[in-house]
């Protein structure tokens, strides 16, 4: 079946115009690639390893389009809910911020209220309050050992201990990832499937040296898949945020699946 | 075909027959020649015994659905609506029932119709879709807590409860059209 989806005219990374995203990401980015060596996929314990039944090629075009018509997609649900872009500003922590937009879109497809979350309550304190780059798999250990602040008793970018008081450790068990998977490092197939079920994806690109949050599938044509996917550069940036790629591109150096949050309401 | 003396024959078991004016012999005419025949009288009086009884099983009927429901019906401040769904399994479902999960256009249904848990400038529109292992704190979650602890015989289920229609608890309808349709009968 061929189908196309309706990308609004927007730019989709690919190899024409990689060089040009590349440059604007230097000095807003912040993700280093994982050490396999020493954190092999499957290995670390965070996450179970992906084991859900891939959906084949065959069947996306036809998922695609039930996305779409039905607003399905999880751009849909963010935008209709007119959810907030993360902005991580002067911090090379767009390796949690990508995991922070995970929690946020699972919350808001679980139907959860808006709370607005902190990344740097957790980056910060991962990183003993210095501004470095990082990997998803250590920004979900850090989650899931530290919950997340809220901003307002940890502004979003803030890297100061003085932060860290005992109400914000406190309200930030509130907000923690109770359900993720570890996707297997340059699968699609496997990042595809997540999407087309729903379920948000943080991947660290290291062409870009960039960890973003995707949430939805989308195709450009007979055969031709790719992602969208929000970045932490701000609503000013692209379209409210949401980015795309085509499939090289969106392919994982390392991914993670968010699936069930903690159920605070606020 | 019934005659209109079997319509009539409302003979009550235990209640004698009355008394015949009339000793009837074989071959004697029934009734004295030039005198109407008589019609056996219709005993219409008013069962109070049934009465009772059918009032007993609808108020047993009507607790026990309301204990089914967290609150019941008419017991709950405004309409709320749950699905239930195991994520593991959302990959079998058809691709059009999996939409539902997600759609924003059912989200924005439930925006306008179901009631507000927030605050006018904080709203939380009282719909939900939690996984089954969903693990909910009682005294913040209390309504939606008790509500996943009823038994469903399948999954994914929608809860659609405390509007002024059906008070809706049944396994996911096929496509978003059709939960349309049902959140409708709900409001």
């Amino acid at each position: 079946m061929s189908y196309e989806s309706n990308l609004r005219g927007y730019t989709v990374i690919d190899r024409t115009n990689v060089a040009q995203f590349k440059k604007i990401a230097v000095g807003r980015s912040g993700y280093t690639r994982r050490p396999y060596e020493t954190h092999p996929y499957g290995g670390v314990g965070y996450a179970k390893p992906f084991a859900l039944p891939l959906i084949p090629r065959a069947e996306w075009p036809e998922r695609i389009k039930d996305l779409e018509k039905a607003k399905a997609r999880l751009s849909d649900l963010i935008r209709g809910a007119k959810l907030p872009c993360l902005n991580q500003d002067q911090t090379n922590y767009c390796w949690m911020n990508g995991v922070i937009h995970a929690v946020m879109f699972a919350r808001l497809a679980a139907g959860l209220p808006f709370v607005s979350l902190s990344p740097a309550s957790v980056a910060a304190k991962i990183k003993g309050f210095k501004n470095v780059g990082g990997w998803g798999g250590e920004a979900i250990l850090g989650v899931q050992k530290y919950g997340i602040g809220t901003t307002d008793l940890w502004p979003a970018n803030a890297i100061d201990p003085r932060y860290d008081t005992p109400e914000l450790r406190e309200v930030a068990k509130g907000y923690n990832i109770l359900e993720f998977d570890e996707i297997r490092p340059r699968s699609f197939d496997e990042v595809m499937t997540c999407l087309l079920l729903g379920f948000p994806v943080p991947i660290g690109h290291s062409w870009w040296a960039h960890l973003v949050c995707h949430c939805d599938p989308i195709m450009r044509g007979r055969d031709a898949f790719g992602t969208r996917f929000r970045n932490s550069w701000s609503e000013e940036w692209e379209d409210l945020g949401f980015g795309l790629m085509d499939e090289e591109h969106a392919t994982p150096d390392e991914a993670n699946t968010v699936r069930v949050v903690t159920a605070r309401a606020a | 075909m019934a005659s209109e003396d079997d319509l009539f024959n409302f003979d009550i078991p235990g209640v004698p027959e009355p008394k015949q004016d009339v000793t009837l012999h074989p071959g004697q005419p029934t009734e004295p020649p030039g005198v109407l025949p008589s019609v056996p009288v219709a005993r219409r009086e008013f069962n109070w015994w049934a009465v009772a009884t059918i009032g007993l099983l609808l108020f047993v009927g009507i607790y026990a659905l309301r204990s089914y429901l967290p609150a019941g019906g008419s017991g709950i401040d405004g309409l709320h609506v749950l699905i239930v769904e195991e994520k593991d399994d959302r990959i079998e479902l058809p691709s059009e029932q999996r939409a539902i999960l997600t759609s924003q256009i059912v989200r924005e249904w439930c925006e306008v119709n179901c009631t507000n848990l927030g605050t006018d400038k904080k709203p939380d529109p009282a719909v939900r879709v939690f996984d089954q292992d969903e693990e909910l704190d009682e005294p913040e979650n209390k309504f939606w807590h008790d509500l996943m602890l009823k038994r469903r015989t399948k999954l994914p289920w929608i809860y659609a409860v405390g509007g002024k229609g059906k008070q809706i608890d049944q396994s996911l309808p096929k496509d978003v059209d059709a939960t349309m349709e049902l959140l409708e009968s709900a409001k």
